[in-house]
């Protein structure tokens, strides 16, 4: 079987694997758009986030540490977050498929 | 000396915690030193006075931990204010206070947190064991609901949105106002018919604080008190009531009961309408907050501070409001301590943080 290709890195903030399709919130606007069972990817999060972050099979953010809000609110809600990747907002694209391993804080390219 | 040997002890607990806890990363809608910096001398002096007079009225230390809404409140005082805030008090020169009256003050401190935890008040052992045997016997376990894939998700759902709801009232820095967690409690698992399991509840005991939020009128509750049975989960805590980063919690949620203002509520469908509810108050509280000038947050700040101390206040018959010389000293000082504090404390090596936190000096 062919390895996958990394895409990013960033901290794994909770374990597990998820696969999906990433959806970009940059802007609250965006919260309308976003889809039960997709990746969320955002910059950074303030409490309004949550009603997202609760719809989402995983969490990918540009900033953050393991005990920044998206980690807590991933690891309550059982799904793997990945966070300080610096720059998932600009490297990934809304649609993209991907999967994420929580632990190792990698995403890679899913066919 | 018992009592240097007691700061000792919170002092590495404050390190272990720094250590371990806080990341780089981003605060909303502050760093919690860009709020405290202008008001920490004010609530500590004040606090300060007040304990003074219940030492030396001799006031039970029972009577005086219930002036105390929670032992996070408390535990986050000596965290955020009484440390830091009494030096600069001091070397400001407005409210002198020698390190022998710093000591008795935190010792006095210490053995009221000691009536309200029944384990290590500095949390060492990893659990924060609030509730009694009595306590523990009268849970409604025949409420407990069995969690599968869909129940476990509208549970878990509700516990973040009240989460979501404490962090857009109480800030990154304050959410111990309004919530805290505690176990894991030795419960006889075999009612649940599993091994290694262990209890922890979440309480949110003020998602309603009119006083400083207005707005927040059409919560229709104030107080959910979730009890959570993990299996095969460490669940530890430390000195800031930070959960041990290390542990998937949601994946090993097994049992579940919602108290909604002390009432058992186990319908699922009624349980979604009230997250619905709460995400809503939660977006309307976010974007106030967010629209907000950055000293009114800090002024905010303060309030949500004062507030969480307001039974000392109210003891004394007093006003919890805070004082306003405090908007005059925001006033003055502009946005100074906005840019002195946007640094991350997560870089601080845990030798200095002991001497932050240290009341017996004066450094800061």
């Amino acid at each position: 079987m062919a390895r996958k290709k990394i895409i990013l890195k960033g901290v794994g903030a909770n374990s597990g694997i998820a696969a999906g399709v990433i959806r970009i919130v940059t802007d609250k606007k965006d919260f309308s758009n976003f889809k039960e069972n997709e990746i969320l990817v955002a910059k950074t999060t303030d409490p309004s986030y949550v009603m997202i972050m609760a719809k989402a099979a995983a969490i990918i953010t540009d900033t953050g540490g393991i005990m920044s809000h998206p980690a807590i609110v991933a690891r309550e809600l059982g799904i793997p977050c990945v966070v300080a990747t610096k720059k998932a907002t600009i490297v990934l694209r809304n649609g993209q498929k991907v999967k994420i391993d929580g632990e190792k804080g990698i995403i890679y390219e899913e066919e | 000396m018992k009592r240097n040997k007691e700061i000792e002890q919170y002092l590495d607990a404050a390190a272990f915690a720094f250590k371990n806890d806080l990341t780089p990363g981003e605060y909303w809608p502050l760093k919690p030193a860009q709020m405290t910096a202008y008001f920490e001398d004010s609530l500590a002096a004040d606090v300060f006075k007040k304990v003074e007079i219940l030492r030396k009225q001799k006031v039970p230390l029972g009577k005086a931990a219930k002036t105390f809404s929670s032992p996070g409140i408390l535990r986050n005082f000596l965290e955020n204010f009484a440390n830091t805030g009494l030096k600069v008090a001091h070397n400001s020169g407005w409210f002198k206070t020698s390190f022998k009256e710093r000591e008795e003050f935190f010792d006095y401190l210490f053995q009221v947190l000691g009536t309200m935890v029944k384990n290590d008040i500095f949390l060492s052992d990893g659990k924060q064991l609030i509730l009694g045997a009595e306590e523990l016997k009268n849970i409604p376990w025949s409420k407990f609901i069995k969690l599968d894939e869909k129940s476990g998700k509208v549970m878990r759902k509700f516990n973040m949105a009240l989460f979501g709801l404490i962090w857009s009232l109480y800030f990154d820095a304050f959410y111990y106002t309004g919530s805290s967690s505690h176990g894991p409690y030795k419960i006889p698992m075999k009612r649940f018919g599993i091994k290694n399991g262990s209890l922890v509840v979440n309480d949110y005991f003020n998602l309603r604080p009119l006083e400083i939020w207005p707005a927040v009128k059409n919560m229709p509750f104030k107080k959910v008190r979730i009890y959570n049975v993990y299996k095969n989960v460490k669940w530890k805590i430390n000195f800031f009531e930070r959960v041990d980063p290390n542990i998937d919690l949601g994946g090993n949620l097994c049992f579940t009961m919602i108290e909604i203002d002390g009432k058992p509520v186990n319908n699922l469908a009624k349980i979604e309408k009230l997250t619905k509810e709460v995400f809503k108050i939660t977006e309307k509280q976010t974007n106030f907050v967010n629209k907000l000038p950055v000293l009114e947050i800090v002024k905010k700040a303060s309030e949500i501070c004062y507030y969480g101390l307001r039974g000392l206040f109210e003891y004394f018959n007093e006003d919890w409001a805070p004082p306003r010389q405090i908007d005059g000293v925001i006033e003055k000082f502009g946005d100074k301590f906005i840019k002195k504090f946007d640094r991350d404390l997560a870089d601080y090596p845990p030798a200095k943080i002991r001497k932050l936190f240290d009341p017996r000096n004066n450094w800061y």
